[in-house]
């Protein structure tokens, strides 16, 4: 490694930097700066400036919390779902040596497909005329009559929790897996000698052993599912009602189905802050965790 | 893998005690393989039934019971409508010149910035980083407005670069993060052996370095480019008429309002989805780090 005080390093930056501001920061305060206005799509020459009257409005009204709401229970749905699942395949796979191959293989078609199929796939399989779901639970006495997974305020939002995590789980799996076959096989071994029950090795062995890895994945699931778009405006539109209506829907619909881009500009001012808020505390947690660690 | 395989691990023991352990084990084992397979087959279902449901006939779906494994009929009739009745071959073609452009602007971009940001130690990289992070974070909801009134500003409403623009936008701190770890890998001393047998910067950059980063900028290249196939928003508020579309805008053509042809549409969806199964495949081998956990992203 080179400390270099030469123009050289910030050169070789210097086309990435460019276009990440062009790109990404230009708009961004664009964005900020709409946001103050009364903009409309349709009158956007004659936006004025109305200082912070859009957040006033956006906070005073119940719509803003139960969107942020909607997108903390589906993010949290998403996390939880999708690490619980990769991490009992991950076990599964880690403990029999059997098969791992070919499962590796077949793991990687859910997260190998692209989003929009996915919401097809999922879609077609809650479907309440043709779905295999409904056809799957009826089999099994579960359920009798056709369900409208995805048209029901009850299982609207359980639904698109599913086949979001359907697409993410994999990638958990296959990082813990890395994760569990680098813990070595004599810890297990001087633990089972030493007659540690099964829990008691997952607790004390698997646990610390999977723990970094875990948290990097546990954060960036959350980052992920909390700005999704794809899952909760294909499937189900951000209803019914506003129960799926994530930060990410509702900023389209103000911005693009009301046509109201000062206000939508607002929503997507609010959304880059929470996620923000979401990454600072994961990176507390994660700090907390080290200390707790060393101590 | 046969179930010989599975007590092989314990195979050597000899004494009546060790023997029975390891029958208890091998149960042990095989009842593992049996939740394993369930497991697997739940999981594989959802894409499974797709393809079934792309050979049945036209209308199939609605007019008889809901076939779990196998339908009673099979044809060929969705895979001819769908390449009739819609122009998929060009919605297939705006979307490969899309993602090749945008992927060709975006790997010698940020091949730069990771080699400066593994290379060289100086004021203003940490800062760097942390922007670069920052511009992954941002919700493609958060830029979609501001982006569109540029865009409608400029004249690139509509048109194909404007599209391959907002790509760039969200795979450059993807390619310059992945790029990063790929980068981290290559040893210094291999530089520095150049740079003492007389080679300059540049020479030992593109003798030493490029060839062997050469594995990593394939990854990542193949990376954003599928990657770019899930980019639905952009393309969606950007791309307005239908011959400018991408595949993931024509994949929602089938739902009507009274009437979703789901045999077509299932179809596209696996026409959609081969590229990047086909990819990933490929590149299973090296999916484990860095390029595992770009994999995921939304």
């Amino acid at each position: 490694m080179t400390t270099s005080r030469s123009a050289l390093p910030w050169l070789l930056l210097a086309p990435a930097g460019l276009l990440i501001i062009a790109i990404i920061y230009l708009p961004l305060v664009y964005s900020t700066l709409i946001s103050l206005t009364d903009a409309h799509l349709l009158r956007f020459s004659s936006a004025e400036f109305i200082g912070f009257g859009n957040y006033e409005r956006l906070l005073a009204r119940s719509r803003l919390a139960t969107s942020l709401w909607r997108t903390l229970t589906y993010s949290a749905g998403v996390v939880v779902l999708s690490f619980l699942t990769g991490l009992f395949v991950a076990l599964l796979m880690n403990r029999t040596t059997a098969l791992r191959g070919l499962t590796r293989t077949l793991l990687i078609i859910p997260w190998a497909t692209p989003w929009l199929v996915v919401t097809l796939i999922w879609y077609v399989m809650f479907n309440p005329q043709i779905g295999p779901v409904n056809e799957v639970l009826n089999l099994l006495g579960v359920l009798d009559v056709g369900h409208s997974w995805l048209y029901s305020s009850e299982t609207a939002m359980l639904s698109i929790v599913i086949a979001t995590s359907w697409r993410l789980f994999p990638a958990v799996t296959l990082i813990l897996l890395a994760g569990l076959q680098g813990i070595p096989p004599e810890q297990y071994e001087a633990a089972e000698v030493d007659g540690a029950s099964a829990w008691a090795r997952f607790r004390y062995i698997t646990m610390p052993g999977i723990r970094t890895v875990s948290i990097t994945m546990l954060t960036l699931l959350t980052i992920w599912s909390s700005k999704l778009f794809t899952m909760a405006w294909t499937l189900t539109q951000g209803g019914p009602g506003d129960a799926t209506r994530v930060l990410s829907v509702y900023t389209y619909q103000e911005a693009f189905g009301s046509n109201r881009l000062g206000r939508g500009s607002a929503l997507a001012v609010i959304s880059l802050l929470f996620s923000l808020l979401l990454v600072v505390v994961y990176l507390i947690v994660l700090r907390r965790d080290e200390e707790k660690a060393e101590a | 893998m046969s179930a010989t395989r599975l007590g092989g691990r314990y195979v050597g023991a000899g004494s009546l005690l060790h023997d029975a352990g390891r029958r208890r084990r091998l149960v042990n084992s095989l009842g593992f393989v049996v939740v394993l397979v369930t497991t697997t087959i739940a999981i594989v279902y959802p894409f499974y039934w797709m393809v079934m449901a792309s050979f049945m006939p036209l209308g199939y779906s609605l007019g008889n019971e809901t076939p779990l494994i196998l339908p009673k009929q099979f044809s060929l009739d969705p895979w001819l409508a769908i390449f009739r009745d819609r122009p998929l071959l060009l919605w297939l073609g705006n979307t490969t010149i899309i993602n090749v452009t945008a992927t060709f602007v975006v790997i010698p971009v940020s091949l730069l910035a990771s080699y400066s940001l593994n290379r060289y130690r100086f004021r203003g990289r940490m800062p760097f980083i942390v922007f670069v992070l920052l511009g992954q974070l941002l919700p493609a909801s958060a830029l979609i407005v501001p982006l569109f009134l540029m865009f409608r500003d400029a004249g690139l409403l509509n048109t194909t670069g404007g599209v391959v623009i907002a790509y760039i936008t969200f795979m450059l701190p993807t390619a310059i993060w992945v790029l990063w770890g790929y980068m981290q890998g290559i040893p210094l001393f291999f530089e520095e052996a150049a740079l003492v047998d007389g080679c300059n910067r540049f020479q030992a950059f593109r003798l030493v370095t490029l060839p062997l980063a050469m594995p990593g900028l394939a990854a990542t290249s193949l990376f954003i480019f599928l990657d770019g196939w899930n980019h639905y928003l952009l393309a969606f508020v950007l791309a307005g008429s239908t011959d400018q579309w991408v595949i993931s805008l024509g994949l929602f053509s089938f739902i009507g309002a009274y009437h979703t042809e789901i045999e077509q549409m299932m179809a596209t969806s696996v026409v959609a989805a081969a590229p990047a199964l086909a990819v990933f495949a490929l590149l299973q081998r090296h999916l484990r780090g860095g390029l595992a956990l770009g994999g995921v992203k939304g």
